[in-house]
């Protein structure tokens, strides 16, 4: 594959200093347990008091902002129940800051950074950093990041998937001092509120959180006053070291090599296209590099990252996978060399569009997670990681006003070795921090009747262990006019199950008029301002998470049971999980003989050591002899997964080749690395199936787009 | 006539029983019988020098609802919902709510109807309370037959805005009454008419869940109660620090959630009463748990919302955080180095290594002991013995792990972070929510709070702890001075501007006479009875509203929205750029006093006065990283107004006080021990 070492940067992505190796004088555990305590109680306590105190939307309304306590070079020291995909990439923001201001940092500055190729996420989300000083020494960051409703740009909210430059997106703040020796820079932030929509609310939120910073700084020079300064840094270093340890140990109880895997983001939001996320996790002894280097380049819509994407990604799939749980700081991501390649989609350079860089990042936690699937087994999840941002907007003749209706239902977990995925909830990867909006609050405000909000049938990707299942919510549109516009990656391609499972449903939004249904997302894979009017009903339809284990395995009382509660159809249960259900209980005969059958009908190639994986325009074709597709029920252009023993699915499309052996799969040696597997091993090979194609009948969009420039 | 508090815990039953007329009051603790609730209840009340016909309040604080409801041990129940919705309840906000932040094996907890057993009628009311959609009576007809087929004991009914037209759910019990015999009915336009259907539906669920439950055990104890002479209601605490009948208990079960740890708030608000303070921090510390509640003027703070089982429950509600810190917490050392107390409690059974009784991991008890804090012969009143050997044994193993050569330093640090876990939960219902804590009294109770009362206090700056008389029984003591208390809450969404005004006070009228007609039944006098009207408003397009208080006999739009303004300026300082001020909900709550009970401290024991002679023993005890020869008083021999330096330790039956070195003590003249930092 292509990417020279040389084009690369690399670096222990978001650790400080290395810790010293051998052992220092053992701090009091007690202590260090005291002192921690504190400085999680000071961060919750941060988050609460700007709730209390603040008076824009952001803040008060939908508690979009996190907050973390940082080290000097910006290494997280704590973080409470807070957005990782704000939080984590903010050390880049103290970096950046630190680059661009070297010494002239003094207590009562405020420095503010959005700069997104420095962030890699939307603009609207701004880190506002505030260093601590003690005896002329930097010796924390205070930091918050808080999703402002609008930072400016081409549209109201600024999130727009069909911007094509960065300035289309708002304005972007390299680091800048707001606050100067606790004076406030008033020529930037005249600036900066010119250029934002609802400028009052959006310093109302800012003014806020400066008063916060205040606040904190008092309490933090309490803790430190209580415990004596030393203590507290030795504190904020010895959770940092266990971090590290644990993470270290972790790593090094993984068996040394390279694992590798691909996903695809389905839109770029111009055009349906495949574009691949690529990542190779090489450990060795306690450490690993996770390279997004061989990534698809950066693409004309707005779903661009940065460094900071990929690393966030990294930490979160890997802290997940190898260090479960709630003690969270940078410690852990020490060991964790992160590798992107400029030009990339994790590199994108001014002035791409990057209002993406979230469904970016949670799309590539996916490819993390799945490349670390075989290493960690009882830890792995199938996949579900989402973002979502959908909204309604129009003209309500009732109250003669503008109005903006955001709906953000979420899906259904990915299903573990050890149960089943959740039903709608959020993940393991996002805050606790926000909600799916009563239907009943709405319809008070908004132009909609809600008439249904349920759990999407076999939306939960089947396997031994079920996804959990998405959800379905229609709204009827019963005056006026409006668009519709959702950006929810992925829109076509299913949520990878594991181990053999089948994947989640994906996500989009349709619309049902009259008699006719209509996919807005059907051109561009995202809906863009669709226009909608009166008499329609918006069905919004959220994923489900990706399966775990061979569905043929899974107990048959517990498909019994998912029927019975209407979770699972029974023509699933039939066809996916192989299960005869007969007057309601579970023909045992039949079924034997059904799994019998299934199983003796799965296609296995083997596989063919090639030196070069087949692309075409970056993404995976899969050469397949005409009787082997006939076998699977495929023809060109279809997509099909690759599972091998104790995986995550390859996935590509069909390339019918005549020449090709019929039992025979040809893979290069990324495809190798997926399967972890050489030259004569056997790989299950299957069409993708997905659960909205049933769902949406003769309406689906036909799974494939055209195949322009083809040959 | 005779008033008797019985709180029923997981490990004791703490009753207490007082006569108003000789001001007698009488103490008592005996171990739950957890098989059969109601055996330990009456058992307890044989104990007690009073007849039960003599009996004119019985109050009871029960954990029934509490435990069931975490348990997950209620009725097999079924729900009815506006077709399209059945699912509401297992899709919910998409939140955790219990942590699961990086942990891909997060569960979430399930909900309570099956969705097998929730089932759709179509109908439809809109937001305003118009009929969308009839009540479809096919649907209806199918549903009760399906009911009858799934035998289930309870079903609660949950359509989309009932709070604003009950019409359809009152038809759906109406009918479900006369067809489906022994069924336990609740709808959510009763047990909650507030807009937001996934909480109200989850609130009705819940006391569906539960009804079963309590209605069993509340009956089976009002007849053996009967049969021991009690003639009248049997009065259950609720969440809200007030009483209620045990009738209306056992219809509304989910408001019974907190009716263990409410007695101590309320005990906390009488104590604030007779002493004139306003700010107290009530701190209850068990075996188990400790829970932690703030008055502020003397009004406890109640909770928009709290987790019970996993899911959010919002209904009027103390704002009691309960931690797992407890004596039989344990310490542990984890692979990464980390120490950790608690969560995980050794429970009654086996209990601390002291009890001898095959515990093997030190508890909390277990440090106090190796600290001399914990008298050997005062480990819970004296009904058990302890093995301080064993104690010492398990609190090696800890300092070992620790890397301590010393016993006493590892059983310090065991307190220590105990004490951080407990400060933290007091920051989370101080600090958290906008009050400076340090200005506040702590009223420490409870089988171990008076032990750690003072380190708690000192650790969040508080320099004022109040060990009032039975602290082993305070939270039974709580009941008796409860008043009756019912809370209406009904969301009525209209601008100010645009609001009948008719309207609203009709029906906060209509609110105000249920609630008079129900302490009425309870046998409340007229004269006791007080009705508060509240309307909680905010600007439109906010999603918190701010309480201001109404007469609905003279409602005016210039005046609702002017106290609003004012209201919401004091609280955050900000006056919006909007005039658009609008009704969320109406509340009520109607009150029936409690009778005046008035707590004559007992008189000490002739000691000639003198604290010098009221020392029991002198022992050396742990403080501070050093052994302190320590005098051992008997709380019943200290005389009123006795002063004492610390260290000091005071035993009394249920419980013992830690005076640390750098505080004093004084014997109020009320009786209560005032804990002072020097």
């Amino acid at each position: 594959m292509a990417g020279e070492a040389d084009e690369r940067s690399g670096r222990a992505a978001m650790a400080g200093a290395p810790s010293q190796g051998g052992p220092a004088a053992a701090p009091d555990p007690v202590r260090v347990e005291v002192i921690h305590n504190a400085l999680m109680s000071f961060i919750k306590e941060m988050r609460y008091t700007i709730i209390r105190t603040a008076f824009g939307p952001s803040l008060r309304e939908r508690h979009d902002f996190s907050c973390a306590l940082q080290a000097p070079d910006g290494e997280l020291v704590a973080i409470y129940q807070d957005n990782p995909p704000h939080i984590v990439p903010t050390v880049y923001a103290v970096r950046a800051a630190r680059d661009r201001f070297g010494d002239d940092l003094h207590q009562g500055d405020v420095i503010l950074v959005n700069d997104p190729y420095v962030l890699g996420g939307h603009m609207n989300d701004v880190a506002h950093l505030y260093p601590i000083f003690e005896g002329g020494r930097l010796i924390f960051w205070i930091v918050i990041r808080l999703h402002y409703t609008d930072i400016g740009g081409m549209a109201a909210g600024s999130i727009t998937p069909d911007a094509t430059e960065v300035y289309q997106e708002g304005i972007r703040i390299p680091p800048v001092k707001a606050y100067q020796k606790g004076v406030a820079n008033d020529a930037f932030l005249d600036v900066f509120f010119a250029n934002v929509r609802v400028p009052d609310e959006r310093k109302a939120d800012f003014m806020a959180l400066i008063a916060s910073f205040w606040t904190s700084e008092k309490r933090l020079r309490e803790i430190l006053d209580t415990h004596g300064t030393d203590s507290v840094l030795e504190c904020s270093e010895v959770v940092r070291d266990r971090a590290e340890r644990r993470m270290r140990d972790a790593i090094a109880r993984l068996p040394d090599g390279e694992y590798a895997y691909e996903l695809n983001l389905d839109s770029d939001g111009f055009a349906r296209r495949w574009i691949p996320l690529r990542v190779r996790v090489v450990i060795a002894g306690d450490s690993m590099t996770v390279d997004f280097g061989d990534s698809a380049p950066s693409v004309a819509g707005p779903m661009n990252g940065s460094e900071a994407t990929a690393a966030c990604a990294a930490f979160v799939a890997v802290k997940g996978l190898l260090d479960p749980g709630p003690a969270v700081n940078g410690g852990s991501f020490r060991p964790i060399r992160v590798v992107t390649r400029r030009g990339t989609l994790f590199q994108a350079q001014p002035p791409t569009p990057t209002c993406g860089a979230q469904d970016l990042m949670h799309r590539a936690t996916s490819v993390v997670l799945g490349a670390l699937a075989p290493a960690v087994p009882a830890n792995a999840l199938g996949d579900h990681c989402s973002p979502g941002h959908h909204y309604m907007a129009g003209h309500d003749p009732e109250t003669g006003r503008p109005f903006i209706m955001y709906d953000s239902p979420i899906g259904g977990t990915g299903a573990v070795q050890a149960h089943d995925g959740n039903d709608v909830l959020a993940g393991f990867e996002r805050g606790d921090h926000t909600r799916i909006m009563p239907m009943e609050v709405h319809e008070t405000e908004f132009p909609f009747l809600a008439e249904f909000n349920e759990l999407r049938v076999d939306s939960g990707g089947a396997g031994e262990r079920r996804g959990g299942l998405g959800v379905r919510r229609g709204w009827r549109m019963v005056r006026g006019r409006g668009t519709l516009t959702d950006m929810a990656e992925p829109s076509f391609t299913p949520y990878h199950g594991l181990l053999g499972a089948h994947g989640g449903a994906p996500n989009t939004t349709v619309v049902s008029r009259g008699e006719s249904l209509l996919v807005p997302a059907e051109a561009t894979g995202k809906a863009v301002r669709f226009p909608i009017q009166e008499g329609d009903l918006v069905q919004i339809l959220k994923w489900g998470g990706g399966g775990y284990g061979d569905p043929l395995e899974r107990d048959s009382r517990a498909v019994l049971e998912d029927v019975r509660q209407g979770y699972v159809s029974s023509r699933s249960a039939r066809e996916l999980y192989g299960i005869v259900l007969a007057a309601g209980t579970v023909d045992a005969v039949a079924t034997r003989r059904l799994r019998e059958r299934l199983r003796a009908d799965r296609v296995y190639l083997t596989v063919v050591a090639v030196d070069r994986d087949t692309l075409h325009d970056q993404s995976r074709l899969w050469l397949l002899a005409p009787e082997a597709a006939r076998r699977l029920g495929c023809g060109e252009g279809e997509m099909i997964e690759c599972i091998a023993q104790g995986t995550a699915p390859l996935r590509g499309r069909v390339r019918l080749c005549s020449g090709q052996a019929a039992g025979e799969l040809p893979s290069g040696p990324f495809a190798r690395k997926v399967f972890r597997a050489g030259a004569g091993a056997r790989v299950w090979v299957r069409r993708v199936f997905n659960p909205m194609q049933w769902e949406l009948g003769s309406a689906w969009p036909s799974p494939h787009p055209a195949r322009e420039g083809d040959s | 006539m005779a008033m008797i508090g019985v709180d029923v815990g997981g490990t004791f039953t703490d009753l207490v029983m007082h006569e108003p007329e000789t001001g007698r009051i009488v103490a008592g603790k005996v171990p739950s019988t957890t098989g059969n609730l109601t055996e330990g209840f009456v058992q307890g009340l044989d104990r007690l020098p009073v007849r039960l016909d003599r009996v004119r309040r019985l109050l009871h604080g029960t954990t029934v609802a509490t435990n069931a409801a975490i348990e997950r041990k209620g009725a097999r129940t079924a729900g009815i919902f506006t077709s399209g919705f059945r699912d509401v309840l297992a899709i919910g906000t998409g939140q955790r709510f219990t942590g699961g932040l990086f942990n891909p094996g997060f569960r979430r907890a399930t909900p309570l109807i099956p969705r097998s057993l929730s089932f759709e009628v179509r109908e439809r009311i809109d937001h305003r309370g118009r009929e969308i959609a009839p009540l479809n009576q096919r649907d209806l007809a199918e549903v009760a037959a399906r009911l009858r087929d799934v035998a289930v004991e309870a079903v609660s009914i949950c359509f989309l805005h009932a709070y604003a037209n009950e019409g359809h759910e009152r038809a759906v019990e109406t009918y479900l009454k006369d067809r489906v015999p022994n069924l336990f009915v609740c709808r959510s336009g009763d047990v909650l008419p507030q807009i937001r259907e996934y909480e109200r539906f989850t609130a009705t669920a819940f006391n569906a869940y539960l009804g079963p439950v309590v209605e069993r055990y509340l009956s089976a104890l009002e007849d053996r109660l009967r049969g021991a002479g009690y003639g009248r209601d049997l009065l259950l605490m609720t969440s809200t620090g007030g009483v209620v009948s045990a009738r209306h208990a056992s219809r509304y079960p989910v408001s019974t959630v907190l009716s263990g740890p409410a007695g101590g708030v309320s005990a906390g608000l009488y104590l604030g009463r007779a002493l004139g303070i306003e700010n107290l921090i009530t701190y209850d510390m068990g075996g188990t748990s400790t829970d932690v509640c703030l008055i502020k003027n003397l009004r406890p703070a109640f909770a928009a919302q709290r987790i019970v089982g996993g899911l959010p429950l919002r209904i009027p509600q103390l704002d009691i955080n309960t931690i797992g810190a407890g004596g039989g917490s344990i310490a542990r050392i984890e692979a990464d180095g980390s120490f950790r107390v608690g969560p995980e409690s050794s429970g009654a059974v086996p209990g601390p290594a002291c009890y001898g009784r095959g515990g093997e991991q030190a508890t909390v008890t277990d440090a106090n002991l190796v600290l001399g804090r914990l008298s050997p012969a005062n480990p819970l009143g004296g009904s058990l013995t302890v093995r301080p050997e064993l104690a010492r044994s398990a609190v090696e193993r800890v300092a070992e792990a620790l890397g301590l050569a010393d016993v006493h330093r590892a059983a310090e640090g065991i307190v220590r972070v105990a004490v951080s876990n407990m400060a933290s939960a007091i920051r989370e219902v101080s600090i958290e929510r906008g009050e400076d804590p340090r200005p506040f009294a702590l009223v420490a109770f409870g089988g171990a709070g008076p032990m750690h009362g003072c380190e708690v206090a000192q650790s969040l700056g508080l320099s004022r702890v109040i060990v009032p008389l039975y602290p082993g029984n305070f939270s039974a003591l709580g009941l008796l001075v409860s008043d009756l208390r019912h809370e209406f809450l009904r969301s009525h969404l209209t601008l100010v501007e645009e609001a009948d005004l008719g309207t609203v006070a009709g029906l906060l009228r209509r609110m105000g006479e249920e609630g008079r007609r129900l302490l009425a039944e309870e046998g409340a006098a007229p004269s006791d009875t007080d009705i508060h009207y509240v309307l909680e408003l905010r600007y439109r397009g906010q999603a918190h509203q701010l309480g201001v208080e109404v007469n609905p006999g003279n409602l005016t739009r210039e005046a609702l929205a002017a106290d609003f303004q004012r209201l919401y300026f004091d609280t955050w300082s900000y006056r919006p750029d909007t005039t658009a001020v609008q009704i969320v909900n109406l509340r009520v709550t109607a009150v029936g006093k409690a009778p005046r009970v008035s707590l004559a401290p007992p008189t000490p024991e002739a000691s000639g006065g003198e604290i010098g002679e009221a020392p029991k023993q002198v022992r050396r005890v742990y403080f501070g990283g050093d052994f302190h020869d320590t005098p051992i008083y008997e709380r019943s021999r200290l005389p009123l107004q006795a002063r004492l330096l610390g260290p000091a330790i005071i035993d009394e039956e249920g419980a013992t006080t830690v005076v640390p070195p750098q505080w004093r003590a004084e014997v109020h003249p009320s009786g209560h021990l005032f804990l002072h930092r020097r």
